[in-house]
C-alpha cells in the first residue's frame, strides 16, 4: 500500500517536473537594463539604434560584485545616448576563467570580458579578441600612456593591442606591527625610510621575529608563483630570458634569489613555516596573528580590514641584489572577436577604465587603478587602512609587470614545469640547484619562437 | 510438418520478447545515445587531433596517445648517472625517458589514491553496517552521523577540511597538539623525554597531501558504503539467523560463514562502484590543491583537465581520458573474471 | 550483531555505544566545525579554531548570505532539477534494470558491457561537446539542461539489475501463468519489492543532482537560473575572507540533503520491514 502511494508521488513529480522544466524557471534573465526612452536627436541624423553590450569580470569579493553592478547601472544610462545598453553578467570567481573558455568556444561568451594578464596572450593567440589598435589609432581623444606603462607594453606585441587594463596591483610586505612592537623589533618602516630596507634587515626582522615556541614565525607566503617569483627577480634574475624563449631559473641571479628564499624556509634557522597553498587557506596564519610579515598584492586587503584583530601596515618589498624589484599583477578587459558591435564594445571599454570608474572600485580597496590620472590615484591613496598607501604607488614605478606569455602557454611552462619543482625546493626534497635544472629542463621544449 | 506451428510459436514469443525487451529499455536506450554515445564519440575524434578549443582539430593520428603512453630509452644517461656514482635505480630512471613524465606521475597518485580509498573505506562500512544492523534503539541517528559526510557537496566539504588540515591554526593540529603536550605533562616531560610536536603540514607538504585527500574521501565514502551494505544485510533472511543459531553457531562463525559469504555480491558491487569512482578523482584536487604540492595530489582526471581547459591542449586532454577509461575497464574486467571465484550468487 | 533475543547484558551494550559515539563523534565532527565557525565573527575564528561558541551566535552570518546571494531562488531551481532527475533516473532505471535482469532480448550483454562503460569515462572528457549540444538544442542558461540529459543512468540501472537478479523466478511464473504481461509483473510485483533499491537511487540521484557542480557552472549563466553549488561557489569567492560566511553558506546548502537523507533512510528501513522480502 505505502509503494504505491510513492509510486504515484513519483510518477506525479516527474510529470510535474517536466512541465516547470519545460516553462517557467528556464527563461534565461538578464541584469535589469533600465530602458531609456527613444531618443530624439536635435540634428538631421536618425536616432541611434540600440545595441546590447554585455560585459563580465570577476570581482573579487561580494562588495566588489556590488560596486561593479552599480557602476555597469550608472554607465549604462550614461551610454544610453549613444546607443548602448549595457548589460552586467555577474560571474562566480571560482572557475571563472574555465567558463569562460567554454563560451569562448561555443562562441558565446560576453562582449567584453575580463581575463588575467598571464592568460591574455593565450586568448590573443588563439584569435578569441580583438586587436585594439586599429580603434586606438582611429580615435583622437584616447591616449595609451593615460595608464601605467608595464602593463601596457605587456598588452602590446607585434604592432597589436590585445585589452585595456582593468586595474593593477603592486606586490608589497603586509606586516603586523604589533608583533613588531612585542617582539621590540625594528619597524620596516622606519628602516624604510632610512634606507635600509634590504635583504640583509629583511632576513634580520624575520630572525628576531621567530619564536617556534609560541608557533609565531617572521615571514610566510604561499606557494603561489607570485611569491617565489620575486625572489627570482629579487636575486637578480628572471623567469625567463630576455626575450621569453627560454627558461630564466638556472640563471646566477635566479639562484641566488631561489636560495635566499630556500633558507628562509628551511634549515634550523628557518622563519617561516612551509608555504601554504594558494587561494586563502595560505593567508590565513597572518590573520590569525602568527606571521610578522606576508607578501601579496593590494587584492589582500579587504581580508585584512575583516579579519585582522592587531595593527598592520604595508612596506615596500625589500631591496635584494637585483635592485628594487616587485610585481605589478594586472589583468584585463578584452573584447570578444565575435561581438557584432566591436566600435561600441571600444565605448564601453574605454568608460570602464576612465579615471571616475576607477575611482569608484579603489575606494573599495581591493585594487589599484590603471589609470594614472590623479583623481584616480587620490582615490586609492585615501581607501584606509592601511594608512600609508604609497608604497603601492610607488612600487609600480620599478615593477616588473605579470607577463603574458606569447612565446608558450603560461599555464603549461610555470604551472607544469616550474612549480612542481619549486614545490620540492619549499619541502626539502630537492636543492636549488637541482629544482631550476630539472624545471628548465622540462619547460624548454615548450617555448616556440616569437 | 507437425511441429511447425509450435515452432512458430515459440519463434513469435521470442521475437515479442526481444520487442518488449527494447522497449523497457527505450527510455535508458535513447538517453544514452544521444547524450552519451555521441558526445563520447566526439570526444574520441578529439583525441586523435590537436584541438585548442577554438580552431577546427587538426589531425594527428596516434600522436596524443603515443605522447602519453610513450617511453624512450637513453643509454648515455644512464652511462652517465653511473659514472656519476648514483645507485641503479637512479640511473635506471635517467635510462628510462617518458614521453610525458608527469603522465606516470599522475598516474601513480591515481593508483595510489584509489588504493587508499578501498583500503580505508570498504572494511570500516562493512564493520559499521554489521554493527549498525541492530534492533537496539538510536541506530538510525549512528547510521545518519556516518552517512552524512555522503551527502555534503564536495565543494562545501573541501572547505571545511581544508580549514581543519590547516598546518598552523587548523583544528587537527590543535587537537594534536594539545594532545600530545597532555600526555607530555603526564608521563613524557616528568621522564626528561617530552614527545615533539610534528605540526604536520597535511596540505602542504608533498609526503602528506595525497594522504590527507585519501582520509577525506574515505571520510565521504564509507557512509556511502555502509549504507548499501546495511541495505543487503537487511535483505538476509532472518530465517537463517534462526536456523544458526538454533544450530549453536557462534556470533563469529555465524558472521564469517554465512552473511560474508551471501553478501559477497554486495562486495563486489562496492568494490566495482568504489574502484571506479576513485580511479577518477577530481573534485578534490580541483578544490583543495590543485594538484600540488610537487604535483603530489595530481591525478589523472585532474592532469587532463589541466591540459585540456587551462593549456588550450584539448585533443591530448580527450586521450587521456580515454586512456584513463581503458584502465578502468581493463581494471574491472578483471574483477569481474576473478569474481566467479569469490562471489556467490544466487 | 544485537539482534532479536539478546537481552540483560549491560556492559557490552554500553560498550557498543561509547565505541559508536566515538565514531560517530569522529564522522561528524567537521560539520560541528562547521556550524560553529558559521556562527562566529572572523576575527573569533583565528582566535580560538577549537571552541564552539564566539562571544554570542552571529545569526546575521545566514541572514547576509540569504540575502546577499539569493539563496533561496537558488534551492527553488535546484529543487526542481533535483525533482525530475530522480524520478527520471528512479523509472528509466526501473525499466532497464527489469529489461537486463529478466528479458532475453537480442545484443542484451553487449549494451549492459557498453553501459558499464560508460560510467568508466571521467565526465570532463565531455563536458565540451555537450555544451555544444546544449548550444544546439538551445538549452543553454535553461533548467532542461540540467535535467534531460541526465535522466538515464547506468549506474542505476546496473543496481536494479542486480537487486532484480536476486528474485526468485517463481514469482514470475506465477504471474505468467494468471495471465500477467511483463509490465504488470514489474509494477505490480517487481517494483513494491524493490523498496531498499528504490530508496537507495533516491538517495543517490537525489544527491548527484543537488551536488552536482561543473556542469551547471559550464550550462547555466543568468543568476535567477543558478543552482545552490553555483550559489555556494559565488558565496566562497565573494566571501573568501569571511570563513564565518562561507561556512554559513555551506550549512545552508548541506541541510536539505541531510534532510532528504534522514526521510529516505527511515523509509527503507521500514520499508524492507514491512514488506516481508524473501520470506
Amino acid at each position: 500500500m505505502k509503494h504505491k502511494i510513492m509510486w504515484t508521488i513519483f510518477s506525479l513529480a516527474l510529470i510535474v517536473s517536466m512541465a516547470l522544466a519545460s516553462c517557467g524557471g528556464g527563461t534565461p534573465t538578464q541584469a535589469p537594463a533600465t530602458q531609456p526612452p527613444a531618443v530624439v536627436s536635435p540634428t538631421n541624423t536618425s536616432p541611434p539604434q540600440m545595441v546590447t553590450i554585455r560585459w563580465r569580470t570577476r570581482p573579487d569579493n561580494q562588495a566588489e560584485q556590488d560596486v561593479y553592478q552599480k557602476i555597469s547601472d550608472s554607465l549604462n544610462a550614461q551610454l544610453a545616448s549613444q546607443g548602448i545598453n549595457l548589460v552586467y553578467d555577474p560571474s562566480p570567481v571560482t572557475g571563472y576563467e574555465d567558463k569562460l573558455k567554454t563560451e569562448y568556444s561555443a562562441g558565446t561568451a560576453p562582449d567584453i570580458a575580463w581575463v588575467p594578464g598571464a592568460s591574455s596572450a593565450d586568448y590573443a593567440q588563439l584569435g578569441v579578441i580583438t586587436d585594439l589598435m586599429p580603434m586606438v589609432t582611429a580615435d583622437p581623444t584616447f591616449k595609451l600612456t593615460d595608464y601605467y606603462d608595464a602593463p601596457m607594453r605587456e598588452l602590446q606585441n607585434s604592432g597589436h593591442l590585445w585589452g585595456l587594463p582593468r586595474d593593477i596591483s603592486t606586490l608589497v610586505i603586509y606586516y603586523n606591527k604589533d608583533l613588531f612592537t612585542k617582539y621590540n623589533v625594528d619597524d620596516p618602516a622606519t628602516l624604510f625610510a632610512q634606507g635600509k630596507w634590504d635583504w640583509a634587515n629583511f632576513q634580520r626582522v624575520a630572525q628576531e621575529l621567530t619564536h617556534p615556541e609560541d608557533k609565531i614565525y617572521g615571514f610566510s607566503v604561499s606557494d603561489w608563483w607570485g611569491l617565489w617569483g620575486w625572489f627570482v627577480y629579487s636575486g637578480g634574475g628572471s623567469l625567463f630570458n630576455a626575450d621569453r624563449t627560454a627558461c630564466g631559473l638556472t640563471e646566477p641571479g635566479s639562484l641566488v634569489g631561489l636560495q635566499f628564499m630556500a633558507d628562509l624556509f628551511l634549515g634550523p634557522d628557518r622563519v617561516a613555516p612551509p608555504p601554504g597553498l594558494e587561494g586563502g587557506v595560505g593567508e590565513t596564519e597572518f590573520h590569525a596573528g602568527t606571521i610578522g610579515m606576508f607578501p601579496n598584492g593590494r587584492w589582500m586587503t579587504p581580508s585584512d580590514r575583516t579579519n585582522d584583530a592587531f595593527d598592520w601596515a604595508v612596506v615596500e618589498m625589500p631591496k635584494g641584489p637585483g635592485g628594487n624589484t616587485t610585481w605589478l599583477f594586472w589583468g584585463a578587459y578584452v573584447i570578444n572577436a565575435k561581438t557584432n558591435y566591436p566600435q561600441q564594445a571600444w565605448t564601453v571599454i574605454k568608460a570602464l577604465t576612465s579615471p571616475d570608474v576607477q575611482a569608484q572600485v579603489a575606494a573599495l580597496g581591493t585594487n589599484i587603478p590603471s589609470n594614472k590620472a590623479q583623481a584616480a590615484v587620490d582615490a586609492f591613496l585615501n581607501s584606509k587602512p592601511p594608512a600609508d598607501n604609497t608604497p603601492f604607488i610607488n612600487g609600480a614605478a620599478y615593477a616588473q609587470a605579470e607577463i603574458p606569455l606569447f612565446t608558450g602557454n603560461w599555464n603549461d611552462i610555470v604551472g607544469g614545469q616550474y612549480q612542481p619543482n619549486i614545490d620540492k625546493i619549499f619541502a626539502g626534497q630537492a636543492t636549488v640547484q637541482e629544482a631550476a635544472q630539472a624545471a628548465c629542463d622540462g619547460a624548454n621544449p615548450l617555448f616556440k619562437s616569437p | 510438418m507437425p511441429r511447425s506451428h509450435i515452432d512458430e510459436a515459440i519463434t513469435k514469443s521470442r521475437i515479442r520478447e526481444a520487442i518488449e525487451g527494447y522497449l523497457f529499455l527505450l527510455p535508458n536506450l535513447l538517453g544514452f545515445l544521444i547524450f552519451l554515445a555521441i558526445p563520447l564519440a566526439i570526444s574520441f575524434y578529439y583525441s586523435f587531433t590537436d584541438y585548442n578549443l577554438f580552431t577546427t582539430p587538426k589531425f594527428l593520428g596516434l600522436a596524443n596517445y603515443a605522447k602519453a603512453l610513450g617511453i624512450s630509452f637513453d643509454p648515455q644517461a644512464y652511462q652517465a648517472a653511473l659514472a656519476q656514482g648514483k645507485s641503479w635505480f637512479a640511473a635506471v630512471d635517467a635510462w628510462i625517458k617518458p614521453n610525458d613524465p608527469t603522465f606516470w606521475v599522475a598516474l601513480r597518485n591515481t593508483l595510489l589514491y584509489a588504493l587508499g580509498v578501498l583500503g580505508f573505506s570498504i572494511i570500516p562500512a562493512f564493520l559499521l553496517a554489521w554493527l549498525l544492523n541492530s534492533r537496539l534503539r538510536g541506530m538510525t541517528f549512528y547510521r545518519a552521523l556516518i552517512y552524512i559526510p555522503v551527502v555534503a557537496s564536495v565543494v562545501g566539504s573541501a572547505l571545511v577540511w581544508g580549514w581543519i588540515y590547516q598546518q598552523q591554526s587548523g583544528a587537527l593540529n590543535t587537537i594534536i597538539s594539545g594532545t600530545i603536550s597532555w600526555i607530555n605533562k603526564l608521563i613524557f616531560t616528568p621522564i626528561g623525554h617530552p614527545l615533539v610536536d610534528p605540526v604536520i603540514g597535511w596540505l602542504v607538504l608533498p609526503q602528506y597531501a595525497l594522504f590527507s585527500l585519501i582520509l577525506m574521501t574515505s571520510w565521504a565514502t564509507i557512509g556511502y558504503d555502509m549504507v548499501i551494505f546495511l541495505a543487503a544485510l537487511q535483505g538476509i533472511p532472518g530465517h537463517l539467523y534462526e536456523a544458526a543459531t538454533v544450530d549453536g553457531a557462534s556470533r563469529w562463525h555465524i558472521l564469517f560463514r554465512i552473511i560474508v559469504p551471501l553478501m559477497t555480491p554486495t562486495i563486489f558491487f562496492i568494490f566495482v562502484i568504489n574502484t571506479i569512482s576513485s580511479l577518477q578523482i577530481f573534485s578534490e584536487p580541483y578544490i583543495m590543491t590543485q594538484g600540488g604540492p610537487a604535483n603530489s595530489t595530481l591525478t589523472i582526471v585532474y592532469y587532463l583537465y589541466q591540459k585540456g581547459f587551462q593549456r588550450f591542449q584539448m585533443g591530448y586532454g580527450s586521450s587521456l581520458a580515454w586512456i584513463v577509461f581503458a584502465l578502468i575497464f581493463i581494471i574491472t574486467l578483471i574483477q569481474f573474471r576473478l569474481s566467479g571465484r569469490w562471489v556467490y550468487e544466487e | 550483531m544485537f539482534s532479536r533475543g539478546q537481552r540483560g547484558e549491560l556492559l557490552p551494550k554500553v560498550l557498543f555505544y561509547a565505541v559508536l559515539t566515538i565514531v560517530g563523534l569522529v564522522f561528524v565532527y567537521p560539520f560541528i566545525f562547521m556550524v560553529a565557525t558559521s556562527l562566529k565573527s572572523s576575527p573569533e575564528v583565528f582566535k580560538n579554531i577549537l571552541s564552539l561558541f564566539g562571544e554570542r551566535l552571529r545569526f546575521d552570518n545566514y541572514t547576509t548570505v540569504l540575502e546577499t546571494v539569493n539563496m533561496g531562488r537558488y534551492m527553488v531551481n535546484t529543487t526542481i532539477v533535483t525533482l525530475g532527475v530522480v524520478a527520471g533516473q528512479i523509472v528509466t532505471s526501473l525499466l532497464g534494470g527489469y529489461a537486463f535482469a529478466r528479458i532475453r532480448f537480442p545484443g542484451r550483454d553487449l549494451i549492459l558491457t557498453l553501459y558499464l562503460g560508460t560510467v568508466m569515462i571521467p565526465f570532463t572528457v565531455i563536458l565540451i561537446p555537450m555544451y555544444k549540444m546544449m548550444v544546439v538544442f538551445g538549452w543553454i542558461d535553461k533548467l532542461q539542461s540540467l535535467i534531460i540529459p541526465w535522466i538515464f543512468t547506468a549506474s542505476g540501472t546496473f543496481l536494479m539489475r542486480q537487486f532484480f537478479k536476486t528474485f526468485p523466478r517463481e514469482l514470475e511464473e506465477a504471474a505468467f501463468m494468471d495471465g500477467a504481461n511483463r509490465f504488470t509483473i514489474l509494477w505490480r510485483i517487481f517494483v513494491p519489492l524493490a523498496g531498499p533499491a528504490i530508496a537507495t537511487q533516491f538517495t543517490i540521484s537525489f544527491l548527484y543532482a543537488w551536488n552536482s557542480f561543473i556542469w551547471p557552472l559550464v550550462a547555466i549563466q543568468s543568476k535567477a537560473n543558478y543552482v545552490v553549488t553555483q550559489g555556494l561557489a559565488d558565496i566562497q569567492g565573494g566571501y573568501h575572507a569571511s570563513p564565518p560566511l562561507v561556512l554559513a553558506g555551506t550549512t545552508l546548502v548541506i541541510i536539505p540533503t541531510v534532510l532528504v537523507f534522514l526521510f529516505a533512510q527511515k523509509y527503507f528501513i521500514e520499508g524492507v520491514a514491512s514488506s516481508g522480502i524473501k520470506k
